[in-house]
């Protein structure tokens, strides 16, 4: 029994040290002195802290530099294994390395008969868990506290360090406020540490901390610490969320009595939304929801770009009455003294002030986009006549005598949605601002709530809903961005799950306008899934749901999105036609903003490209004035200018202008590939357009080369199997046929084929094309047999649909000549069929050649 | 022999040296009184040292007629009290020391004995789960190894007291430590009086001879 026995011997010298240092302290505090110091290397130990994870913690005393430090003497069974002692002295001197105002400081690692410790910087002060219970403590101080500390952390992961065990009871805050991360765990988990395994944290209570049996204290520790998988920075992460929500909502995101219970808690993923009682921003605690996903990949990439959504607005608040004077000037306030209303709409500076417009514009700035700047620009104006325009018209409620109810929540429920905004875009997280241009052009007008009577305004807000939309929205705005090129597929479909869990939740809590947004973004990300048919409901959805809440905004938006699909079924033109003419309405009563419209410029040039009678010129110059007003306001590269510069290109390609087609796409694709980089499937987008200009161009092997690797990419993204991919496979193909590759061609189109037949089953219409082209190359290469089947199989799907005579003809011709060489008298008969029935002139020509051949042939 | 005595009163008398001396004779198993009990280990050292203090100051209270333990533990479990009373008072209760445990004075509290295995965590956690004037007799049946008259003599209770408490204290902590060891409603642990006095030996063993 040489482990248990060591351990025995081992712990008893550890309370034997533990006991003299009683004795010692009980002598210093006794008899005024110490007859019994305990002395470690060069330090006098003057009195127990606390006990960490690793062992326990003293105030000691260091002889030669006359100053008192925290030592941390490190439990020797941690220690009986050579190899976890000497990866605690490693990480121990890593940390003497790190230097940081949030991190009590590692003087140095040493031993003194076989015992091991680490001497720090003794923080004078109270941990953080004591200071929140010594008082109420405001949301702002607390989350003050917390950036600081993550600011420790943040600056230990930079050095590869991983604290492993943080808590409230690891920072220690100082008289001054100054808060630091003490006693960063040094060792690893106790399985490594010797062997231990009857001690496993699943049947441990949720409060112990102090065994050292492991490392961690199971109420903060990540999934992936209990699993005992790789800890990182990431676990650290989960553990200050945990500690955050804690010390804001006043319970645990994953409650439990017992370690199982935490457990389990943990299984489930699910945290209970904070009561909206402790009116903490939603903001706040969508990033605090973001650090406690169960998987860490889902988590913020590191600490920064959470303590930037978690910023301390703090500091702002304190400028606000300075500021008030300013706001209101700036309004041409004419309040009178004495006049009851002279300060109502006041409120409205706790959402923007002069210091919160400068934060904002300084978290939009400061992102490392090169659009940064032009939204910057663009919406901080938009939130200043949101906000001026709140107050004017909360100054009218107060006027009026007998203003309505309706009135009062449709102000506060206004209030809260520029709040919200102001939120979400000085998260500084490039994929929710991406597209803050053109919310922000669809804020509600504060003074439409004078004309509010109806019962639009929810009493409660759902925080779940909002939390859903957030995430829906920062999933959209990724596929935008460059980050998002990793993980398209899957930020889609959360993107999916989010906005349709918070367009549920919303309904159900009678909240209409969140709703309506939340069936946009729905529409939007069905979309961007080619999902055509289903984001065409979601976007009646959002119009209805919109115009029943009297979102006149949100309805134009919808309408604008509808144009586009409507549109590109021709024989609904008139409708897109009339759709357009609705949301222009709109649009020019919200002022025209020019995002939007733009979109509707762009999306009626997109209408006349698919109607049956093609207006290519009126098309293109649409979108010109689209993509003008859009780089006006958007700046050179934003990912919705790129965007649109591709329409604009792949609109003279469609007028068979192939020259200023390459121009624009080229320019589209210099900037992709600046803003998204190469491998982003935007970028590879525009490849594939440009490869299809340059094949109108008769460049086929440039043609070949961008169409080529849009495959690669979309492939590589999206998956082998995805619409997409399908089309881009058949892209290539078209030139490949061109330049005569017959084979390679088929196998795309093939491997396309089968995509659409899993998607939309064997019998589409759609399929006629594919199955006429694969015929034509299994005719080019001699593979008659199998060009009867496709060839056939075409003619029937085309049957079945009513095609135009033209496609019956090319049909007829190529079965035709697939039956030739083995039944010349039906290859007779549907020649004569296409001769008769075609108007394409080279068809009818093919016929008779056909036909005189078949002639010849005859004995 | 009673050198502690002789050891106090010339402390008393301003001898520090003596103090020192009955101080290193005695303050392992007071320290060890406390260490169970307390919520946070840093107040052990203050609560030992007001026991001696307390020693030297209550002239009155010791003639030399009791032994020096049960005058101690007399200071010692006046000191505990006035403790836990203190820690009670936020929450404004009335202490019944027969009835409350120091779990219930704070649930989140744990005992500051390290152990490293399962069942001797739930063992040191377990006592604290025992009604305080149980687990004050228990603590000494377990960590000091006396019997039911020495533990008699050092609170000064009659020994009937003493088995009535222990015989209570030891139910209470058996079904604390199953409720702790058991995994699930479905695999419930089972814990005899041998398997706790077997943890008591290795925790006084892994607490060493003084």
């Amino acid at each position: 029994m040489s482990a248990a026995g060591d351990r025995d011997r081992t712990s008893s010298d550890a309370w034997a040290l533990a006991d003299q240092l009683v004795l010692a302290a009980v002598e210093a505090q006794v008899l005024g002195s110490r007859d019994h110091a305990v002395q470690i290397g060069r330090y006098r130990i003057e009195r127990p802290l606390g006990a960490g994870a690793m062992g326990r913690i003293v105030l000691a005393y260091d002889e030669q530099l006359q100053r008192q430090v925290a030592l941390k003497l490190i439990s020797p069974h941690l220690t009986d294994v050579p190899a976890a002692r000497e990866r605690i002295v490693r990480e121990a001197r890593a940390m003497a390395k790190l230097s940081d105002p949030h991190v009590a400081q590692v003087y140095e690692v040493g031993e003194d008969d076989d015992q091991l410790f680490v001497a720090m910087e003794y923080v004078a002060g109270q941990d953080l868990r004591r200071w929140l219970h010594a008082e109420p403590r405001t949301w702002r101080q607390i989350v003050d506290v917390f950036v600081q500390a993550g600011q420790g952390l943040a600056a230990a992961h930079d050095k590869g360090l991983v604290h492993r065990d943080f808590k409230p009871d690891n920072v220690m805050l100082e008289e001054d406020g100054r808060a630091r991360v003490v006693d960063f765990g040094l060792a690893r988990g106790s399985g490594e540490a010797d062997g231990e395994t009857d001690a496993r944290p699943d049947d441990a209570p949720a409060t112990l901390t102090s065994t050292g049996t492991w490392l961690g204290t199971p109420a903060y520790m990540a999934p992936e610490q209990w699993d005992g998988a790789e800890v990182d920075a990431r676990s650290d992460q989960f553990a200050f969320c945990v500690s955050l929500y804690e010390a804001l909502a006043g319970i645990r995101p994953f409650a439990g009595e017992t370690g199982g219970q935490v457990r389990a808690a943990l299984d489930r993923g699910e945290v209970p939304a904070i009561a909206r009682s402790k009116r903490i921003p939603r903001r706040i605690e969508a990033a605090i929801r973001r650090g406690l996903q169960t998987d860490p990949s889902r988590r913020w990439p590191s600490m920064a770009p959470l303590l930037r959504a978690l910023a301390p607005r703090s500091r702002t608040w304190m400028l606000v009455v300075g500021s008030t004077t300013a706001l209101a000037v700036a309004i041409g306030l004419t309040a009178t003294r004495g006049d009851p209303c002279a300060d109502a709409g006041h409120d409205i500076v706790e959402v923007w002030n002069d210091a919160r417009v400068e934060s904002t514009r300084a978290a939009i700035e400061g992102m490392d986009v090169s659009w940064a700047a032009a939204t910057a620009a663009a919406v901080t104006p938009r939130y200043t006549a949101t906000a001026d325009a709140w107050r004017q018209a909360s100054q009218a409620v107060c006027a009026t005598e007998d203003a309505s109810p309706a009135a009062t929540r449709c102000l506060a429920y206004a209030r809260d949605r520029l709040a919200d905004e102001i939120e979400t875009v000085a998260s500084g997280d490039p994929a929710r601002v991406v597209a803050a241009v053109s919310r922000a052009e669809l804020l509600a007008d504060p003074r439409a709530c004078l004309q509010s009577s109806d019962d639009a305004w929810p009493d409660t807000e759902d925080t779940r809903a909002y939390v859903h939309f957030d995430e829906a929205t920062r999933l959209l705005g990724r596929l935008s961005t460059a980050e998002g090129a990793q993980d398209y597929v899957t930020s889609l479909a959360a993107g999916r799950t989010a906005a349709a869990e918070a367009f549920d939740a919303a309904k159900k809590s009678g909240d209409m306008p969140l709703a309506a947004k939340a069936a946009w973004l729905r529409g939007r990300l069905a979309l961007r899934d080619s999902d055509k048919v289903v984001a065409e409901t979601f976007f009646r959805e959002a119009a209805e749901t919109a115009a029943a809440a009297g979102q006149a905004p949100l309805r134009a938006a919808a309408n604008v999105e509808l144009v586009y699909l409507v549109g590109n079924d021709r024989d609904r033109t008139e409708e897109a036609e009339s759709l357009a003419a609705d949301a222009g309405a709109l649009l020019s009563g919200m002022g025209n903003p020019p995002v939007w419209t733009a979109r509707l410029d762009a999306h009626r040039a997109s209408v006349l490209a698919h109607a049956r009678q093609t207006r290519a010129t009126k098309a293109i110059e649409l979108h010109t004035r689209a993509t003008e007003r859009l780089r006006d306001v958007l700046g050179e590269d934003h990912p919705d200018v790129i965007i649109q510069l591709g329409n604009l290109g792949a609109a003279y390609n469609y007028a068979a202008l192939p020259e200023p087609a390459q121009a624009a796409l080229r320019e589209a694709l210099e900037r992709a590939r600046r803003v998204w980089g190469d491998a982003h499937p935007r970028t590879a987008r525009l490849e594939g357009t440009l490869g299809l200009a340059r094949m109108r161009a008769k460049d086929l092997d440039g043609a070949q080369q961008y169409l080529r690797h849009s495959l690669q990419v979309r492939a590589a993204v999206l998956g082998e199997d995805h619409s997409e991919v399908a089309s881009a496979r058949y892209n290539l193909a078209l030139v490949l046929r061109m330049q005569g590759e017959h084979e390679p061609a088929l196998a795309l189109l093939r491997r396309g084929l089968q995509t659409r037949e899993r998607e939309r089953g064997p019998d589409d219409p759609g399929h006629v094309t594919w199955l006429a082209l694969m015929g034509g190359s299994e005719l080019a290469l001699g593979e008659t047999g199998q060009a009867r089947t496709d060839l056939q199989r075409a003619l029937d799907l085309l049957e079945r649909a009513g095609g135009d005579p033209e496609r019956f003809g090319e049909l007829r011709l190529m079965l035709a000549r697939a039956w030739a060489d083995s039944d010349p008298d039906k290859a007779r008969v549907l020649a004569e069929w296409a001769q008769r029935g075609t108007t394409n002139e080279a068809d009818r020509t093919s016929a008779e050649k056909l036909l005189a051949e078949l002639a010849a042939r005859r004995p | 022999m009673d050198d502690d005595h002789e050891l106090l009163e010339a402390w008393r008398a301003g001898d520090r040296d003596a103090g020192s001396k009955l101080l290193a004779r005695r303050s392992r198993e007071i320290t060890w009184f406390f260490r169970n009990k307390v919520f946070d280990e840093a107040d052990v050292p203050d609560l030992v040292s007001q026991t001696f203090l307390g020693c030297v100051s209550a002239k009155d209270r010791f003639r030399g007629e009791t032994s020096f333990r049960r005058f101690a533990y007399t200071i010692a479990h006046n000191v505990l009290r006035e403790y836990l009373r203190a820690k009670a008072k936020r929450k404004r209760e009335q202490l019944d020391f027969a009835t409350v445990c120091l779990r219930d004075l704070d649930p989140k509290s744990m005992s500051s004995i390290e152990m490293h295995r399962r069942e001797l965590r739930a063992f040191v956690d377990g006592l604290r789960a025992v009604p305080i004037d149980d687990q004050v007799v228990l603590e000494l049946k377990y960590f000091e190894n006396l019997s039911g008259r020495e533990i008699g003599e050092a609170l000064d209770l009659p020994e009937g007291t003493v088995r009535g408490r222990l015989r209570r204290g030891l139910e209470r902590l058996r079904e604390e430590v199953e409720a702790q060891l058991s995994l699930g409603p479905r695999d419930p642990a089972k814990v005899s009086v041998d398997d706790l006095e077997s943890w008591a030996e290795q925790v006084r063993a892994q607490r060493g001879k003084p």
